[in-house]
């Protein structure tokens, strides 16, 4: 076309079209070019890291085997990083730091002993000349683990002598002590302190916790050495009080993680749990893993197929009320003021007295202790006086005191999660008997001789039932006992009894709480005033921080806890709570109250 | 061997290799011949070769680099990290300098020195989150080794480490590319392991797994020769598609010259557009047109000039017939003439008796060559023509002092033929024979078979030059120019032989050899119309083929058609009768 005034309007939209195209090859010539989306629709996020998620990073001692010319000192520094090695199942690196007939008969598996401490030569040697040496480590053991994994801490001196020859010219170990001797970082290095939780053998919906010191081994990672502790069975203070939903002859094939879900896939046995034992085992499982599993979902598979034909998936939050601490995040809290028993409110200070004669002034009573029953909590108290005895009645309006153990003095009750009320009497100057009353039928406890002679001045029941902490005099002054209960038909009987505090000279135990399954906190009195620590049963140590720091001028009477919080009263009729977390406390009601209770415990 | 019967005979591995070598040298030999006939798959196969080597080529450059880009920024970030982590560890392990001055020798050593190893390597391993490990060696010292979560120490090649050891302080960093193995169930895969060494004698190694780098570039290679693969065979397709289009054509092309080239002067190419095929079929077209014109000319003139020598044949009987009756009259009354006369006369009559002959066979060939020829069938014994035509030629033979020898069959060999014609090509084939067989034997076979019939006529004269055997049957054509013919033959007579055999839908064939003498075969089918596929005689005669075998020193084979005729040989000799024939 030549004319073009005409034609401007139709340029004008040609062009526009043209520009259109360029802008949209240009378009579709970025997109083909370009490698990171600039924008792309909104999708759901998938986990595509197939690291293993089970294991926390952690750090194994390499075992390096003798070298040649060593100096007698790195013989025996090089046998000591070898013990401590766990690559080595076999600890055959370590045997090749010994004799040959020494290898032959060394046998580090009976015992092995933390210690903290040197190495110290007998005499200055001069290893150029010298054929033999003896080196001893001297120090202090700090705690012994038994094959089981119990740990036990100690108090003793350590002094382990090692003779070294010379054989061919290089320093090997001639006698090494039958145990594998392990420092403090040795510990924290290649154990992990594992709760292990196993239904109690009466049947009861819960777990009891067995708490266990196991190393880890790298070619399993924390995960597969868990569960192979746990299919292990307890340790033998608390067989007589639990027992494991796994079938016998349960293993593990491998426990995996497969994006939110952890897998973990047993032998044929486990298809033969019977239904009923079903969801303890599943429980089991996951308190096990606890924070392993924490918000992820469980899938139990037999070898590598599903559960008994079917799909065995579940997430942990179902198995809450399995809980081996029984109480959960915020236990409802009372206390006695005035002679009423109140129950706090959940934040304010201050509380509403209970429903029932307990809430009444009908009644003189104290120590009040409070049925784990949810819907329809039981008040059991101590009446002194001439009806003395241990009183019980519901926290309900038609709630009648009914005497459950009678007794003259009778220690403060304690409620079981069998609804059971324990109480110790003294029964002579040096005769204790112990009671389990439930339903209002007293129950004499068969406890051990070393028990029933001694002076009980308090007696706690844990809140899974399996234990019982006994403050007992014998004579030398108070100390605490830790025994399991067993419960065989229809007797009761304390078993196993261990010292966990020493009786020391002017130290008074004034209160004892249990805090969760395994920790007990004891407010003592000594020279230095009050202390509140927190020991961990099952280890037989206490916990390096402790839980609280009350004044050293505070005097209190008595305490409660729970996992996370104490509540404590003192001597001016207040009553504190203390948050484990926050580290603060808070009044929960004055002038005149004292006795603070959480349920069970 | 004889096989036991009921079992297979079981072939020998010799055999079975035979069989194999023969069946892939068929197999190979089928693939040449496809090779050679088609262009398209050649242009498939070179594109497909090409192709092939160019998208290899291009794919190693291709995954060469992304693999390098790839491995470079996990290095580098490896690096970053290690860097990081070894600026820490250094730090964690150089003793306060308290301490440094509390560790003498000789006092009781501390068996736990704060475990500052452990407590450097606590540190990177919780800072790798179990992205890599870390392991650190001290060989000054005992029990200073750790390492981190499940790898296996021994991973770390003894030649890295003798290269950090001898490498300088911490700024210093060496890299390797090894396996990284571990303890228990995880699977070795590949990484990169970045040591140094720091303060003094302590070794750090960051082993960083690349198992995800090298899923990444395993998908990828797939990918890429997965692409690779769908490239060539797409380039084979479209290559294949496009010569099918040019191919295409030229078939079309190539089938449409055949069909020219077997007379189909009416074949045409279609033209479609204007490309260098249609230009191709247009000239092809153009080409075809010409040569249809031509050859309709060139059909014309020689139809014209076949009528021209039928009329002149025609034109010249009429007064040919005058001067024979004037001729006749003169030659009657010879004897009254003077001597010189006579002899005149009886030249002019032989001469005038060769140009009626000649005048007869050229009316007879041009009636051949108008189409004008018709056959006059009826069932004969070919025995009984046979001995006519013998009968005819024994004046002839009589005169050259030439003898027959007839080897007929004793059953009656019936044939549907036009005997006059049949008679006529036998008498032109003996006469010819006579003339050239220098007075020694001729020798006339006859035999039959299941579909045809056929007579040989054999004669030991000087016998034909080689080359010639197709030329004896051209019209006027004579093997030695300067030869006078004795007979008297119009030089017409083997070419309406041959137009006879033709007819009858036989063969006239000719055989001969320098000093063996020559051969004339005519093959005739028993039933009219049916096609000839063999003939029951030998075109050259069995004693001669025989003879050659000898000379040869190869084994002689009899073939069967000379053992049929040899048993019905029949010897007949006769009595020499005034020849009749219409020409020689």
């Amino acid at each position: 076309m030549r004319a073009e005034p005409p034609v401007r309007g139709v340029t004008r939209v040609q062009a526009g079209r043209r520009r259109a195209v360029a802008g949209a090859a240009m378009l579709l010539l970025c997109g083909g070019c370009a490698t990171v989306p600039t924008s792309s629709i909104p999708r759901a996020s998938r986990e595509i890291d197939g690291r293993d998620t089970l294991s926390q990073p952690y750090i194994r001692m390499i075992a390096t085997p003798p070298r040649a010319g060593a100096l007698p000192e790195d013989v025996l520094k090089g046998f000591q990083s070898a013990m401590a090695s766990f690559d080595d199942p076999a600890l055959d690196i370590a045997r090749r730091y010994l004799t040959p007939a020494a290898a032959a008969k060394w046998n580090p598996w009976r015992e092995t002993r933390v210690y903290e401490g040197k190495i110290e030569w007998d005499r200055p040697p001069d290893f150029t000349k010298a054929t033999r040496a003896v080196a001893s480590i001297k120090g202090t053991v700090v705690a012994t683990i038994d094959p089981q994994g119990s740990y036990r801490s100690t108090r003793g001196s350590l002094e382990q002598s090692f003779s070294m020859v010379k054989v061919q010219g290089e320093w090997r170990i001639d006698s090494a002590p039958d145990v594998r001797l392990l420092s403090a970082d040795d510990l924290s290095r290649a154990y992990r302190k594992v709760d292990l939780c196993f239904p109690p053998s009466t049947g009861y919906p819960g777990l009891v916790v067995d708490r266990v010191w196991v190393p880890i081994e790298p070619s399993r990672g924390v995960a597969e050495t868990v569960i192979r502790r746990l299919l292990a069975g307890p340790t033998s203070d608390i067989a007589g009080a639990v027992t494991s939903a796994f079938p016998r002859g349960t293993d593990l094939n491998r426990i995996t993680v497969e994006g939110d879900t952890v897998v973990v896939d047993l032998t044929a046995a486990a298809e033969t749990v019977p239904s009923e034992s079903l969801d303890a085992m599943k429980a089991q499982l996951v308190w096990t893993l606890g924070d392993l599993v924490t918000g992820r979902t469980v899938e139990i598979r037999v070898n590598g197929e599903g559960f008994q034909d079917s799909t065995l998936r579940f997430k942990p939050s179902d198995y809450a009320r399995f809980d081996p601490n029984v109480l959960g995040g915020s236990p409802p809290s009372y206390y006695l003021q005035s002679g009423r028993l109140y129950q706090a409110k959940a934040d304010k200070g201050g509380g509403a007295p209970v429903q029932g004669p307990a809430g009444g002034q009908a009644t003189k009573y104290d120590h009040p202790a409070v049925s784990g029953d949810e819907g329809r909590p039981q008040v059991a108290a101590r009446v002194t006086g001439a009806d003395a005895g241990v009183y019980v009645t519901d926290m309900a309006k038609d709630g009648q005191w009914r005497e459950w153990i009678p007794g003259k003095d009778l220690t403060p009750p304690s409620w079981d999660r069998y609804n059971s009320v324990w109480s110790a009497e003294r029964a002579g100057l040096q005769q204790t008997r112990v009671w389990a009353a439930a339903g209002g039928q007293p129950q004499k406890v068969a406890i051990p001789e070393e028990l029933a002679t001694s002076h009980v001045l308090a007696l706690r029941v844990s809140r899974d039932g399996a234990r019982v902490a006994v403050v007992a005099d014998d004579g030398l002054g108070p100390g605490i006992k830790i025994g399991t209960v067993v419960r065989v038909g229809g007797q009761i009987s304390v078993q196993g009894l261990y010292t966990l505090v020493d009786p020391r000279e002017d130290q008074k135990i004034r209160d004892i709480a249990w805090r969760d399954a395994a920790d007990l906190l004891v407010l003592s009195e000594g020279k230095n005033g009050q202390e509140l620590t927190t020991w961990s049963v099952m280890e037989d140590t206490t916990l390096s921080d402790p839980a609280i720091k009350f004044d050293a001028t505070a005097k209190i009477e008595s305490i409660a806890a729970a996992p996370g919080q104490v509540l404590a009263g003192d001597k001016d009729g207040t009553v504190l709570k203390y948050d484990i977390d926050k580290k603060d406390s808070q009044v929960v009601a004055k002038e005149g109250a004292s006795s603070p209770v959480y349920p069970l415990g | 061997m004889p096989a036991p019967p009921g079992r297979r005979r079981r072939r020998t591995p010799g055999q079975i290799a035979r069989g194999v070598r023969r069946r892939a040298r068929r197999l190979g030999g089928r693939l040449r011949r496809v090779w050679r006939r088609s262009l398209q798959l050649r242009v498939v196969t070179s594109t497909l070769v090409l192709s092939m080597a160019v998208v290899i080529v291009l794919g190693v450059f291709l995954m060469q680099s992304i693999i390098a880009s790839v491995l470079q920024a996990s290095d580098l970030a490896a690096h970053e990290e290690s860097r990081a982590n070894i600026a820490t560890a250094s730090g964690i392990l150089t003793p306060p300098p308290s301490e440094v001055a509390d560790t003498s020798p000789d006092a009781g050593s501390a068996i736990s020195s704060g475990d500052l190893v452990g407590e450097a390597a606590q540190a990177l391993a919780d800072r790798s989150g179990g992205r890599y490990d870390v392991v650190i060696f001290n060989d000054a010292a005992v029990g200073e080794g750790r390492a981190s979560g499940t790898i296996d120490y021994r991973s770390i090649p003894a030649a890295m480490r003798v290269k950090v050891r001898a490498s300088g302080e911490y700024p210093t960093l060496t890299r390797q590319y090894a396996t990284l193995r571990y303890l228990g169930s995880r699977q070795a895969e590949n990484g990169i392991i970045i040591g140094a060494r720091v303060n003094g004698t302590y070794e750090i190694y960051h082993l960083f797994p690349l198992g995800e780098e090298e899923t990444t570039l395993f998908w990828v290679q797939r990918m890429l020769i997965a692409a690779g693969a769908v490239l060539v065979l797409l380039l084979a397709g479209v290559a294949s598609l496009v010569t099918r289009q040019v191919v295409t054509p030229v078939r079309l092309a190539r089938q449409a010259a055949e069909r020219l080239a077997a007379g189909r002067l009416e074949e045409r190419l279609k033209a479609r557009g204007e490309d260098d095929l249609a230009r191709l079929a247009t000239s092809f077209n153009e080409m075809a047109s010409n040569l249809a014109v031509k050859i309709h000319q060139l059909e014309e003139l020689s139809q014209v000039q076949r009528q021209f020598v039928s009329d002149v044949s025609h034109e010249l009987r009429t007064p040919l017939t005058t001067v024979r009756m004037a001729a006749d009259l003169l030659y009657e009354s010879r004897d009254d003439f003077d001597p010189m006369a006579a002899r005149s006369a009886e030249l002019m009559q032989n001469q005038l008796e060769r140009f009626e002959s000649m005048l007869a066979d050229l009316l007879e060939i041009s009636r051949y060559d108008a189409g004008a020829a018709t056959l006059d069938l009826e069932s004969v014994d070919m025995r009984a023509v046979v001995l006519r035509a013998v009968g005819d030629s024994e004046a002839l033979a009589e005169r050259q002092a030439t003898r027959f020898e007839l080897r007929l069959p004793s059953e009656p060999c019936m044939a549907e033929i036009d005997s006059r014609r049949v008679e006529r090509i036998l008498r032109n084939l003996l006469f010819n024979a006579i003339e050239h067989g220098e007075g020694r034997d001729v020798v006339v076979t006859l035999a039959a078979d299941r579909d045809a019939v056929a007579v040989a006529v054999r004669d030991h004269g000087v016998g034909l030059k080689p080359g010639t055997e197709s030329l004896v049957f051209d019209r006027f054509w004579r093997a030695d120019p300067s030869r006078a013919r004795t007979i008297g033959g119009t030089g017409l007579g083997l070419a309406i032989s041959r137009e006879d055999a033709i007819l009858h839908g036989g063969w006239l064939q000719a055989w001969g050899s320098p000093g063996e003498g020559s051969q004339f075969r005519l093959s005739l089918p028993r039933l009219a119309g049916a096609p000839l596929k063999g003939s029951p005689l030998p075109l050259v005669p069995p004693e001669v083929e025989m003879r050659r075998t000898w000379r040869g020193h190869v084994t002689p084979v009899l073939t069967p058609a000379v053992s049929a005729v040899a048993e019905g040989v029949v010897r007949i000799r006769e009595g020499v009768e005034e020849a009749g024939a219409d020409a020689g």
